[in-house]
């Protein structure tokens, strides 16, 4: 009675995937249609993270708004800080001394090292590899560790001021941050040595999910994402803010754009930060870390966009002021959304198992996607 | 020469595992070991009663608006505090009323534990702390 193989119906089969699922890396929900395990059609759902940020901006006042950039993305809240504090001191004309500006890189760089972690390790723990994971969290809190000593809180710093910084590193603090380094460095390459010729992982993530430098320009990807395409595109470096302007370029790029090109990115990338930081306490010297501020800041009658380069790419903010102390309008670019659009151009043709490691190399935060 | 490379892997990820199996282990029993934290650490406010003036610049500032602020003037025309309550589920730790207060009276302190049976309970008065939890 076995029917022969002409006359089995083949079906698609719809499969929901989130928006609880740990692999899609927090409130990100999507339908594949599937036509046996290959995946033939995506439908991505986002917005259940949405709080109102862009709106909240024009019911807060400009100094009352600081904390909140924290909140949009959470694993990497010192660039969203960086990006709103250097958009009103674009609008209000002023700029931060020059240790602050130094420690806004020690800061931010420290950050995209925490934040790179966090993504390797749940990276591979979405193609299978539990350890890791267990490694680059205690590093990770090692770094977070560092951050809370300086600003008092783990992840919700709100450390930057209109005009500079809230506190000032203690000497014992940039001791503790240089001796760090070599630590970091050392375990970055156990790392490299467990996974990058880790066979069972180069056969799960080579020649998946690619996408050419071209296509990714046209989905307007940015960060990691879009270097993995070959594309050498690195806010920090070719737009430079504060002190990277002093800093010669590295920027790190693979020909490859496939996931296993993006998590070789990132990794560099987080050895990229390390130099970065080192540079960066040679850089520190004494002085104030504030510049002088009104206390009442009103954002003049102007528009500007300021970006930095996040962890994940391109994170702008484009704020209109309207003479008040409150913003007339601000827009978020967080790059997290602009990544996950080339998702269905990624995903389809592909395995269900690999839809997982391709999300998780777009390394998306759904605070930042919903906002 | 595949199994030669999985295996290579497989023993290069047993030499790791190795390493750390006579490593101390980083994590801490949190109730029984307090969780670390800084002189910065932003927890539960303090206030230090006898210097509040009750200008009210905390209250002003409070992106959320959780801060319930009384006072009546006293003999010599100074202000004395009546109620000085913060609503800790509205709360975000954010530090702008610390750094906003004239006398430097409101500092936040390590103790991070706000879990309440119900909403209410949340509503913490700073005027009733004990005093050897200030610093
Ligand atoms: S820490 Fe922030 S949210 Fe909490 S009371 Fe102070 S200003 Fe308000
Ligand atoms: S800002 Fe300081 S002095 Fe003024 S009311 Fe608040 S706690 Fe009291």
């Amino acid at each position: 009675m076995t029917p022969n193989r002409e006359e089995i119906v083949q079906e698609e089969l719809m499969l929901n995937l989130g928006p609880q699922h740990p692999s899609t890396h927090g409130v990100f929900r999507m339908v594949l249609d599937l036509q046996g395990e290959t995946i033939v059609g995506v439908t991505p759902y986002m917005g259940y993270l949405h709080r109102g940020f862009e709106k909240l901006a024009e019911r807060r006042t400009a100094i009352q708004y600081q904390p909140y950039p924290d909140r949009w993305d959470y694993l990497a809240a010192m660039f969203d800080e960086m990006a709103y504090i250097g958009a009103g001191e674009a609008l209000l004309g002023i700029q931060a001394p020059r240790r602050a500006q130094v420690l806004r890189g020690i800061v931010m760089e420290l950050n995209r090292f925490a934040s790179h972690l966090l993504w390797l390790g749940t990276f591979l723990l979405d193609v299978g590899a539990l350890s890791p994971f267990l490694y680059t969290f205690r590093e990770r809190e090692m770094v977070l560790d560092l951050l809370m000593e300086l600003t008092g809180a783990r992840l919700t710093y709100a450390y930057m001021r209109f005009g500079g910084v809230h506190h000032d590193a203690e000497d014992v603090w940039l001791k503790k941050v240089r001796a760090g380094i070599p630590y970091f460095r050392q375990r970055l390459s156990e790392y490299r040595t467990l996974i990058d010729d880790n066979e069972i992982f180069r056969r799960r993530v080579e020649h998946i999910g690619i996408i050419d430098g071209t296509h990714a320009l046209h989905y307007g990807l940015s960060g990691p994402m879009l270097r993995a395409s070959g594309v050498p595109w690195d806010l920090r470096w070719k737009r430079p803010y504060g002190i990277y302007a002093e800093i010669p370029p590295r920027i790190i790029t693979d020909l490859a754009g496939d996931t296993y090109a993006r998590y070789k990115v990132r990794v560099e990338e987080m050895a990229v930060s390390l130099d970065l930081l080192e540079i960066f306490l040679d850089l520190v010297e004494s002085g104030p870390i504030m510049a002088s501020v009104p206390k009442v800041v009103k954002f003049p009658k102007q528009e500007t966009y300021f970006a930095v380069e996040g962890p994940r790419g391109e994170l702008g903010v484009y704020l209109v002021g309207n003479g008040t102390a409150y913003a007339q309008r601000m827009k978020i670019r967080p790059p997290s959304l602009f990544n996950l659009q080339v998702l269905s151009q990624l995903l389809i043709g592909h395995m269900v198992s690999d839809a997982v490691a391709i999300l998780g190399s777009i390394d998306i935060v759904l605070g930042e996607v919903d906002r | 020469m595949r199994i030669k490379q999985i295996s290579r892997g497989f023993l290069k990820g047993l030499q790791v595992t190795g390493i750390h199996l006579f490593r101390r282990p980083v994590t801490h029993p949190y109730p029984e070991q307090r969780a670390y934290t800084p002189p910065r650490f932003r927890g539960i406010h303090r206030l230090i009663v006898e210097d509040c003036v009750v200008c009210r610049a905390c209250e002003r500032v409070c992106p959320v608006n959780c801060l319930t602020i009384s006072g009546v003037r006293g003999d010599n025309r100074r202000f004395i505090l009546e109620q000085f309550d913060i609503d800790y589920s509205l709360c975000m730790f954010c530090d702008l009323c610390v750094e906003a207060c004239p006398p430097h009276c409101l500092v936040m302190g390590p103790e991070f534990e706000i879990a309440a049976e119900n909403r209410h309970s949340l509503r913490r008065s700073l005027l009733s702390q004990p005093k050897e939890e200030m610093v």
